[in-house]
């Protein structure tokens, strides 16, 4: 074990949305930062094959166990399993945890739907009496919301629906024109009285800070090496960098915050995940951005019964998003002519949550968002699958004239709930299995309620009566069955809730600035914070707590109150 | 400080003791464990310099040349259209069904076991393997295996055939892909898009 004499202002574990944020502020702010990432260096300019076709890749690029999700993908090292670092999901649980061995995390290749929380989802409790209330409110967290938005860049329109709040002048970019597919749905769910809404995304529709536009082709799961998107790697860690205050140090796996007998943070103790080798660093604060799980888990391996677990809810409350897709096939889109319809990868229309007067009669609490895909997008070996399947000519020039009459009218619809923490639902360390390096690993418990599933199954209905009445025929995620329509836990990779935030020590993690109650020098920054899980996509709101709560821990620092 | 350094002795033990312990369960099939494949390009291949195919292939030349013939049977090539042969598709059949990842396994059971059936049915039906039969016999065979029901090996062929081809890059031109290349803006669908939209809808009462 190596020990280095360096003392740094601030050890921040993780790179990705919180801890790339909480570099890129505290820099600016002169603190000299040691930054310790788990997985390699990773630069997007040099490493994304944005244009490679599936031609060019092994079996043209398709999902493999090596892969996840497909050989382009910017993951590095990683996805549902990471070589070395195995974890296990208790008896009757199923849970999923990706996770990548990169500089940038997950934000290298995230989905870049990006929505703030409205102000009934900082106060869900008080709303439905369900779950807790976070110590914050919208109005305090939305100004970080717009100081997020006017540095990343994100699209959007104010649309005037309750609880999706509408940015300020000036902070939304303006969102990309509709695609004609979209067009097509979007007069679907008119009809069904649901209203749809602009895309909110981190990708540039105009250069934005020393940015270029995103050029409206190549998928952003793979990364983009003009930083046409939100990514860690290019947005905020080559800012921190040029400050000078800061020093990265890859494949350095922290499994300990070390204390001093003062029952402070005094740094963290990693393994180099290349040499084996053990070796500790010195820090006056410690900020956990490791995520939600892993954050958690070095929680709960650095002292007995869990460092910074006065109240016992380390790993408790383990939330993900809900998660149902029905894809259908339309006719009526065989008719449009022959276009590029690439633009973002995400789709350029979407639909916020309709039902929230109506929950009492739906039967579940919370509401989801719809996220669709769809049009003549790049063939790939899966959809030209699916659209192979859809052709009734069985060989012949008949088949190839029907995949050439069909290609286009294939759309799939995501619905993305919100999950209510439960007891259930937690991650603890197994009491026998460890990772390479003889690290106890986590071992996860899962069950979604019926607020969930009930959910799912009125995602499925939805989808397969909008698909109806555009006169379109499902042909994938047909069972309304709330228990068979939902994700397996895990699997749209939301996991927050495991340090929860809350007003006072017994009944959370963490306080609003995500400073311990237990070790003032130690700070969770990641959606281990998170009291719920709003059916919004959680990454924009890491950023903006951490932004707000990086510049409390500068000032607190500055004080001398750690 | 001497106390430190014994900590950190008495620390690096207890690594080791647990690595040990590692190795000993490593390998066993608990969830969320890595289990590298053989020959599988592994977690970080170079994605802008793409290596050749590690895995060896495994169809011989005779089942090369039967499923090169059936591939352009189900996309028969014309004047505008390269026939799948010409693509390579029946050699992109062959890397899939010999890779080392389980749903390429999978196919590898029903590809090969259908090219030996398909031998057996010909020379059950025409005294002859699939190779040296007329074209005419071979397209209804086709039809034959079309009407079997469930006939997994023409309904999985069929789709990896349909899949690669038009997941080429001869295919995106075949079927009409134009995107994939940069734009300075993204445009609006045209008026007379919008109007095949709107007739569309009003057909359909929404």
């Amino acid at each position: 074990m190596t020990t280095s004499d360096k003392i740094y202002d601030v050890i921040i574990v993780g790179s990705g949305a919180g801890g790339g944020m909480a570099a890129f502020i505290l820099t600016q702010k002169k603190l000299k930062v040691l930054l310790l990432e788990a997985g390699r260096h990773y630069d997007p300019e040099t490493e994304t094959a944005m244009f490679n076709t599936p031609q060019q890749a092994p079996l043209r690029g398709v999902s493999t166990p090596d892969k996840n999700f497909g050989f382009y993908d910017a993951t590095v090292d990683g996805g549902w399993e990471v070589p070395n670092e195995p974890y296990v999901s208790a008896p009757g649980s199923e849970f999923k945890w990706w996770r990548p061995r990169m500089l940038g995390g997950r934000t290298n290749h995230w989905g870049r739907y990006s929505f703030r929380y409205g102000p009934y989802d900082f106060k869900p409790y008080s709303r439905d009496g369900l779950g807790v209330d976070w110590p914050v409110s919208y109005d305090e967290i939305a100004p970080w919301y717009d100081k997020v938005e006017r540095l990343i860049g994100v699209t959007g329109r104010a649309e005037g629906l309750e609880n999706v709040p509408d940015s300020p002048p000036g902070c939304h970019l303006p969102p990309p024109a509709m695609r004609p597919h979209e067009a097509f749905l979007a007069r679907g769910f008119k009809a069904m009285g649901i209203p749809v809404a602009s895309t909110r995304a981190a990708i540039l529709t105009q250069p934005h800070n020393g940015r270029p536009a995103c050029l409206w082709a190549t998928p952003c799961g793979r990364g983009c090496s003009i930083a046409a998107n939100f990514q860690s790697t290019t947005v905020l860690l080559p800012v921190a960098r040029a400050t000078g205050n800061l020093v990265t140090r890859p494949n350095s796996l922290v499994y300990q915050v070390d204390m001093d007998k003062a029952g402070k943070a005094r740094g963290v103790s990693f393994v180099d995940r290349i040499t084996g080798e053990h070796h500790t660093a010195r820090g006056k604060a410690v900020i956990l951005s490791a995520g939600a799980c892993e954050s958690a888990r070095i929680l709960l391996n650095s002292k007995t019964g869990g460092l910074s677990n006065s109240s016992g809810l380390v790993g408790r409350y383990l939330m993900d998003t809900v998660g149902s897709t029905t894809a259908g096939y339309f006719p009526a889109l065989e008719k449009l002519p022959r276009r590029n319809d690439d633009g973002m990868s995400v789709g350029h229309i979407y639909v916020p949550w309709w039902g929230l007067n109506k929950q009492k009669e739906l039967g579940f609490a919370r509401g989801y968002h719809i996220e669709i895909f769809g049009g003549q997008r790049m063939p790939s070996m899966r959809l030209m699958g699916d659209y192979a399947d859809q052709c009734a000519t069985p060989f012949g020039v008949g088949l190839r004239q029907e995949m050439r009459q069909k290609y286009g009218a294939i759309c799939s619809f995501d619905g993305r709930g919100e999950m209510i923490p439960n007891e259930n639902s937690y991650c603890e360390i197994d009491p026998t299995v460890t990772d390479k390096w003889g690290i106890p690993v986590l071992r996860f418990h899962w069950k979604w309620s019926e607020h969930e599933t009930r959910q799912a199954s009125h995602m499925r209905k939805t989808f397969l009566e909008l698909i109806d009445r555009l006169g379109g025929t499902p042909f994938e995620g047909l069972d309304t069955d709330g228990e068979k329509a939902i994700s397996v836990g895990g699997e749209i990779i939301h996991e927050v809730g495991t340090a929860r935030m809350g007003d006072h020590r017994k009944n959370s993690v963490v306080n609003s600035y995500g400073q311990s109650w237990d070790v003032k020098n130690l700070f969770i920054m990641d959606g281990g914070v998170m009291p719920s899980s709003p059916d919004k996509n959680p990454t924009e709101t890491i950023l903006a707590l951490t932004w707000r709560n990086a510049t409390y821990l500068a000032e607190q620092a500055r004080a001398g109150a750690l | 400080m001497s106390d430190l350094i014994q900590i950190d002795r008495r620390t690096t033990l207890k690594w080791l003791a647990a690595a040990l312990a590692y190795s000993a369960h490593h390998g066993k099939s608990l969830a969320g464990t890595y289990l590298p494949s053989a020959g599988g390009y592994g977690t970080d291949p170079d994605l802008n310099q793409v290596k050749p195919i590690a895995w060896d292939r495994l169809m011989n030349e005779h089942e090369l040349e039967q499923t090169a013939l059936l591939a352009d049977l189900f996309l028969p090539g014309d004047a505008s259209s390269p026939a799948p042969s010409t693509l390579g598709i029946h050699d992109f059949v062959d890397e899939w069904i010999s890779a080392p990842y389980p749903e390429q396994q999978s196919d590898r059971a029903i590809v090969q076991g259908g090219l030996t059936w398909l031998d057996q049915e010909s020379a059950k039906r025409y005294g002859q393997e699939f190779t040296a039969l007329t074209d005419a016999q071979r397209v209804e065979l086709m039809g034959v295996m079309a009407g079997l029901a469930d006939f997994i090996f023409f309904k999985r062929l069929r789709t990896l055939v349909v899949a690669a081809y038009f997941s080429s890059d001869a295919g995106f031109k075949d079927i009409g892909y134009s995107g994939n290349v940069a734009l300075d803006s993204f445009p609006a669908p045209t008026d007379d898009m919008m109007a095949i939209i709107d007739r569309a809808c009003e057909a359909l009462g929404v």
